[in-house]
């Protein structure tokens, strides 16, 4: 079967809808996939709202969230669940996605993506919180695999093991950040095709491919997830495998940190569409 | 149990050095303290920063570093409670005022009461504002009450704060303090974030409207001819809402 006709060929790669860019999108429209939107930065009204839906009219979005707490023992707080689910409704987003990680503590903010242990305590408390967004969008959420930066001593359950009983449990899908795989590959030994092997490959609806930093601390290095470059050759590779096993994903450049120009950004989704089209090929041929 | 893992981490991250050992970290080729430092330093600048986007004023008028300085401080005392940055640092404004290391700088304050102000304005909720055409359906315009848009403020000073944010913006060279003090309206007029000076008698009438005042008493005083020029200067121009 040709691959255009299943539609796999049609979906190019899409990239953050970041305000540097905001102009410069609405005024070249160059051909993307989608563009993401990270939720928690269009809280409100305003120009920032007017000008998203512009975007909205020449793009696909998917709503990316990065605050709802879900892996949190916290309730997931309901103001800002209603107000998430207003802008699901307003964007009709292709896809909508959060992480496996927590931020919110004692009613407190912490900002940032913070690791959980890979037990059954925590699996029972993202389902938990995973079944609340799901039921008041009324739509299936994509789940991120994070980076981490430590291991817990009482994690019980593989990384791989863990994100699968996750999206068995409450019938998310998975977004697989191959960036994050590569990044906890480096600090924690974790092989990431280990961790792609474990997933159902029906339940991985998108990919994230992202730049990361290698701190040197002098007697160790580490690598931080900083989405601030272009993405490195070693996760261009675990990408290009990615799309062997996960054929129908879609796939997004992200770079959240010293953005760049337009153009180098648009470079990286083009690479990306060359690396998912070979890879199509490869696995239609074979 | 999770959440006195979760209460744990949060207290290693808001600097709380005994919390760490209780997190049951595999340290490998670094210490479970320096594990912890990496998410303690992104939380520390990623909110400083995003502070310092919400006051561009102050960060001219003070420098990055003693900038900095305060929003740490700050952020010990008041984190955020709102998942949007854009929404952190309603306090610092007077956190800034009672801070001894701004104490030279008696403006301060009310320069990130201006930042805060144009902040507002930007990203306030969009809802529906008193027109023209509500104010003519109306029987008795002198008992309307209105309620102020969620993006209206006013901000009194004892100083000149246009000079000084033009003066730190390198658009001016300088500022006296003898220059005088200036009344504010900041809000969202037509989709875009606006910002007046006001005189006197227009400040003490939007105060009154702000503060629940009848249009009749907001104009106690007031010369008659005033009304048209207050009524489609400032009330008739997004600053109130349409149900009131």
């Amino acid at each position: 079967m040709p691959l255009d006709s299943i539609g796999l060929m049609e979906t190019r790669a899409g990239i953050g809808w970041r305000s540097p860019h905001h102009s410069e999108l609405l005024e070249r429209r160059p051909r993307l996939g989608f563009l993401e939107v990270h939720a928690e930065n269009h809280m409100g009204g305003g120009r920032r709202t007017a000008v998203l839906e512009c975007a909205r009219r020449d793009y696909p979005v998917s709503i990316h969230g990065v605050g709802l707490s879900l892996g949190g023992v916290e309730p997931v707080d309901g103001v800002h669940l209603d107000w998430f689910a207003e802008l699901v409704s307003a964007t009709d987003p292709v896809l909508v996605s959060e992480h496996v990680a927590w931020c919110l503590q004692d009613g407190i903010y912490l900002n940032d993506l913070l690791p959980l242990p890979y037990t059954e305590e925590a699996l029972d408390v993202l389902t938990r919180n995973i079944d609340r967004v799901q039921g008041r969008l009324k739509r299936a959420i994509l789940m991120e695999n994070p980076s981490t930066y430590l291991a817990f001593t009482h994690s019980t359950i593989p990384e791989g093991a863990f994100l699968a009983e996750m999206a068995r449990r409450s019938g998310c899908g998975l977004l697989l950040d191959v960036n994050n795989l590569y990044v906890n590959e480096r600090n924690h030994g974790v092989p990431a095709r280990v961790v792609m092997a474990a997933l159902d490959p029906a339940s991985v609806a998108e990919i994230h491919v992202a730049g990361h930093h290698i701190a040197d601390l002098g007697d160790a290095t580490l690598l931080i997830d900083d989405h601030g470059s272009t993405v490195a050759d070693a996760v261009w590779n675990l990408y290009r495998e990615a799309i062997l096993r996960f054929p129908q994903a879609r796939t997004l450049v992200e770079w959240d940190s010293r953005i760049p120009a337009l153009d180098v950004l648009l470079n990286e989704a083009a690479k990306a569409d060359v690396h998912r089209a070979a890879m199509l090929e490869l696995r239609h041929a074979g | 149990m999770l959440a006195d893992l979760q209460r744990d981490f949060a207290r290693a991250l808001r600097g709380d050095a005994l919390a760490v050992p209780r997190l049951g970290i595999d340290a490998g080729a670094l210490n479970a303290e320096r594990r912890v430092a990496v998410y303690r330093n992104h939380h520390r600048i990623s909110l400083a920063a995003a502070l310092a986007a919400n006051f561009p004023t102050v960060v001219k008028v003070i420098g990055e570093a003693a900038f900095q300085s305060l929003a740490l401080s700050f952020l010990a005392i008041d984190p955020p409670r709102e998942p949007s940055l854009a929404a952190y640092g309603a306090g610092f404004p007077a956190f800034v005022e009672s801070d001894p290391r701004s104490q030279s700088l008696v403006y301060l304050g009310d320069v990130a009461r201006l930042d805060w102000a144009l902040n507002v304005a930007e990203r306030a909720d969009d809802l529906p504002t008193f027109t023209a055409a509500c104010l003519a359906k109306l029987e008795q315009l002198e008992a309307l009450r209105l309620k102020p848009h969620p993006s209206l403020t006013l901000v009194s000073s004892l100083y000149p704060l246009l000079r000084i944010r033009d003066v730190a913006a390198g658009l001016e060279e300088g500022a006296s303090l003898d220059d005088g003090g200036v009344a504010l309206m900041i809000w969202r007029k037509a989709g875009c974030p606006t910002c007046v000076v006001l005189d006197h008698a227009a400040f003490g009438f939007m105060l009154a409207l702000v503060n629940g005042q009848t249009l009749a008493e907001a104009t106690e005083g007031l010369p008659p001819e005033r009304l048209p020029e207050l009524l489609a200067q400032f009330v008739l121009s997004d600053a109130f809402l349409q149900s009131f």
